[in-house]
């Protein structure tokens, strides 16, 4: 029997790339899944996130988000951003080779071109500067009522995804 | 089309407990695992949390002081908490507080990359429980800050005297 989460597409890292993007959001489904493990080759490095419109990060100053920033180490912080340039779902995170950053996201409306385009965020990585364990946990919006086919990943500075470094999208059958 | 959700493991425990071991799960076919823990009820009407740790390559459960979390606990009468700490044996209360039924814990936890012996194990974890007729939510992070081979979950009493009444723990691998 087939089941209900679908793969749509993923893209891996060798090394050399410096950006991550999925693509395949279309009106088959409603709510599509994106889960990744990524980690830089260079130390310290914030994710930058994007919607993207025909497979081309969208880099306009469109991006909302609130989130709980949950830390191992001492008291957490809040994350309100309005108007960025991206989302921030983790920062500073580490290159060592044992230490990925994992996250689970809904995306809710992307494909809808007179809404919104909302996502939902639970992340854990290894920050680099604390160091330690750390999270983001909340949501975020891109304040544009447009169709957004994909999601894109990309480190500070354009630093590369370290080989290994993957992201999934997945769709909900309706 | 076939689905990218493929139950691996599903462990119903109907008879109090202070221990379930549920290994092996893990292995190098997924990277990531989505663990359901169900309608966990505790033997006494006390609200009671049960840990977390992992098993390794031969199936023993890891008492090492390697587990690191953080865990934000909200109350719907209260305001929130927040619980951390690094280097423990366990990972406390990942799936929130438990009581005697009609009250429950219910969870859903993301299990990153376990089985690889290169990089750590990260767990993402959502939560909703009621416990003495206040209902609660809870966001967990963790970590088992080794690199070496996870096969397996263990869910246990790490005090008190209360024992696990009911829950139902279901495994499944996410096709990446």
């Amino acid at each position: 029997m087939a089941g209900s989460l679908e793969k749509i597409s993923e893209t891996i890292s060798t090394g050399s790339q410096s950006s991550l993007i999925v693509t395949g959001i279309n009106s088959t489904y409603d709510v599509y899944v994106v889960q990744f493990y990524v980690r830089p080759v260079d130390n310290d490095k914030d994710l930058l996130v994007r919607v993207t419109t025909s497979g081309t990060p969208d880099t306009d100053s469109e991006y909302d988000m609130a989130t709980k920033f949950l830390r191992a180490d001492t008291s957490f912080g809040n994350t309100p951003v309005t108007n960025g340039v991206n989302w921030f779902f983790n920062s500073a995170m580490a290159n060592d080779s044992d230490k990925f950053v994992n996250a689970t996201l809904y995306l809710f409306n992307f494909n809808n071109s007179s809404e919104f385009s909302f996502v939902t965020v639970e992340t854990a990585g290894f920050n680099d500067t604390i160091p330690g364990l750390v999270g983001e946990q909340g949501g975020g919006v891109h304040t544009v009522a447009e169709a957004n086919d994909g999601f894109s990943l990309q480190w500070e500075s354009n630093s590369n995804f370290a080989s290994g470094s993957k992201v999934v999208l997945y769709g909900l059958k309706k | 089309m076939a689905g990218s959700l493929e139950l691996i493991s599903k462990t119903v425990v109907s008879s109090n407990t202070t221990s379930v071991t549920i290994s092996p799960i893990f292995s190098d076919k997924y990277s990531v695992y989505k663990i359901l823990v169900t309608k966990t009820t505790s033997s006494s009407t006390n609200p009671y949390f049960f840990s977390l740790r992992f098993t390794d390559s031969s199936n023993s459960i890891i008492s090492d002081s390697e587990y690191d979390y953080a865990q934000l606990y909200m109350k719907s009468d209260a305001s929130f908490n927040e619980n951390r700490a690094v280097n423990q044996d366990k990972l406390p209360e990942p799936f929130g507080e438990t009581d005697s039924d009609p009250e429950s814990s219910n969870a859903v936890m993301y299990v990153f990359n376990p089985y690889s012996n290169s990089s750590f194990t990260f767990i993402q974890v959502q939560s909703s429980f009621a416990v003495g007729g206040v209902s609660k939510g809870g966001k967990y992070i963790g970590v088992y800050t080794d690199t070496e081979q996870i096969n397996g979950i263990n869910i246990f009493r790490s005090a008190g005297s209360e024992e696990m009444a009911e829950a139902t723990i279901s495994v499944y691998g996410v096709k990446g």
